[in-house]
């Protein structure tokens, strides 16, 4: 019985060539575009996750307050649920490391401040977020705390890579809407008229006592092949030239390479085929669905 | 095995398809329904099929009721048909062998079975030979014999003809009734709506003739008036 359905499922999709391919062309371009966003949406939350782990805020406070206050200041007020590490630097810490930095190579200018920190009032906090989208609400937070005396952040990369995540979903939400009802009618078109064409077959059908599931399950299928191909083909185009792409982005925009690594096309495989093949299939099968409905009362 | 009682069907208000029509077939029998065109013959090939439902009676097939059916157990009802028709009705894109196996994949029959079931039906039918041949490169006799080997395939109880010797010669016409007839002798109920009285009056079986929705005339042979027709021809 399946194969029976299988069988002319398949073939109906090759009596119609022309509605076939449309109808799996634009199901094609609706997966092609969620296949790209798929793709650059997995690679932002990358570099985000990466930058919640290495960008931090630096707190720093007024100088009247000695290095215990401003722990126990910290520890009063700081952490929070949104806090993931927070971590201490003395002003001598600060001094030192500035050293290592901008002294390395000439000790003696060093030598010039032996005993006495220039940095004495630069003891700091420096505090990694769990979601970097909440940054902005946190440092207003910190700025309003009595002894904190100035706060730093990158609030340009967050702002700036929060605004292309939401950017590049809602329009690519807006384009796979529009193809998606696009591809819906020229699904509905093709399968009203694998049900014309098939109209004499339908007819013997019912006479001989085929049920209504006999009947209409072969059109079913046919969307269902609808939906595989039009989700196999983009799927492949994008997996077949993502790490070709990814070099190409990683060679030609060297500013990227220090904040930027492309995620695994493994790790982007898996769920993209599924949700793609996955959502592909079941519209296309449920528009094929109503639409034989509609068109064979039996 | 078929009774119909008082059976009405009604297009619109005052036309009446068939009216007060009883009558009864038992298990075995070979009858003719003949009447001129809106006699009411292909309605009650219609409501036999249940693709009407009467708008008053009833009619029992098979000790039911078949007004009653629902639409989901049609199909298992219609099983138990099989059906034959003026023009063939057969799918000009496959082949004889794939034209009768058709019958039994849209039932879920298994393949191995199918097989064999379809080379049985196509040597009782005289077909085994032209198995692989299409549609259209058979004679008007032969995609009959086709269509009457999809009817029987599944071993229907009743064989309903509408038309059957329609489009076809007189020897093809011959061939085809005394196909009917050997079925018939194995056991199968046939009914044969036809037009072709010569027929009718060669075959000497019951007849069943019907005028304007109403049952004129039940017995063996045909009636007087017809036979006079006939005569006058």
């Amino acid at each position: 019985m399946l194969s029976y359905v299988f069988k002319t499922g398949f073939k109906n999709l090759g009596n119609r060539k022309l509605f076939s391919f449309a109808s799996i062309g634009t199901i094609a371009s609706s997966v092609l575009i969620f296949c790209i966003f798929f793709v650059l949406a997995t690679n932002i939350r990358g570099i985000i996750k990466k930058v919640e782990t290495t960008v931090g805020i630096q707190v720093f406070f007024n100088s009247n307050l000695s290095e215990e206050e401003i722990q126990n200041l910290a520890n009063e007020k700081f952490i929070t649920d949104y806090v993931k590490s927070i971590k201490f630097k003395s002003s001598n810490e600060a001094w030192e490391k500035f050293k290592v930095e901008y002294f390395d190579n000439r000790p003696e200018l060093a030598k010039a401040f032996e005993d006495d920190n220039p940095l004495a009032s630069s003891a700091s906090y420096e505090i990694l977020l769990n979601d970097i989208t909440k940054q902005i609400e946190y440092v207003n937070y910190l700025k309003s705390i009595d002894g904190v005396r100035q706060v730093n952040y990158s609030s340009v990369l967050i702002e700036t890579l929060t605004s292309l995540n939401v950017g590049i979903s809602t329009f690519s939400f807006i384009l796979i809407g529009l193809l998606i009802i696009i591809a819906m009618i020229l699904i509905s078109n093709t399968i009203t008229l694998a049900s014309q064409f098939r109209k004499k077959e339908n007819e013997i059908m019912k006479l001989i006592g085929a049920t209504n599931f006999m009947i209409r399950a072969p059109f079913v299928i046919e969307g269902f092949f609808i939906g595989l191909f039009g989700a196999i083909i983009p799927i492949s185009i994008v997996l077949g030239l993502y790490n070709y792409l990814m070099d190409m982005l990683i060679k030609n925009a060297s500013f990227l390479r220090n904040v930027f690594t492309p995620v695994d096309i493994k790790i982007i495989a898996v769920p993209m085929c599924l949700i793609s093949i996955g959502t592909s299939c079941f519209i296309c099968m449920f528009v094929s669905f109503l639409t034989i409905r509609k068109h064979l009362k039996i | 095995m078929i009774r119909f009682n008082k059976v009405s069907l009604k297009y619109d208000k005052d036309t009446y398809a068939v009216q007060d029509l009883s009558l009864k077939i038992e298990e075995g029998e070979f009858v003719f329904i003949v009447g001129k065109t809106g006699a009411g013959k292909s309605t009650l090939f219609k409501l036999l099929t249940r693709e009407l439902k009467p708008t008053s009676g009833s009619i029992k097939v098979f000790k039911d009721n078949i007004e009653y059916i629902s639409n989901k157990n049609i199909p298992y009802y219609r099983r138990k048909l099989g059906v034959v028709f003026q023009d063939f009705k057969l799918l000009e894109d496959r082949n004889v062998y794939e034209n009768v196996a058709f019958a039994q994949e849209v039932i879920g029959v298994n393949a191995f079975k199918i097989k064999k079931h379809v080379i049985k039906i196509l040597n009782l039918v005289g077909l085994r030979n032209k198995a692989t041949k299409m549609p259209y490169e058979l004679s008007g006799g032969e995609k009959q014999k086709v269509a009457i080997a999809r009817a029987i395939i599944n071993k229907p109880k009743i064989l309903l003809a509408d038309e059957p010797t329609g489009n076809l010669d007189e020897m093809s016409t011959n061939e085809i009734i005394g196909l009917l007839n050997t079925i018939n002798q194995n056991g199968t109920t046939v009914i044969i709506i036809t037009h072709d009285m010569h027929l009718v009056e060669r075959m000497n079986k019951r007849v069943i003739r019907l005028d304007e929705g109403n049952l004129v005339y039940d017995d063996y042979g045909l009636d007087n008036q017809i036979k006079n027709y006939l005569k006058n021809e």
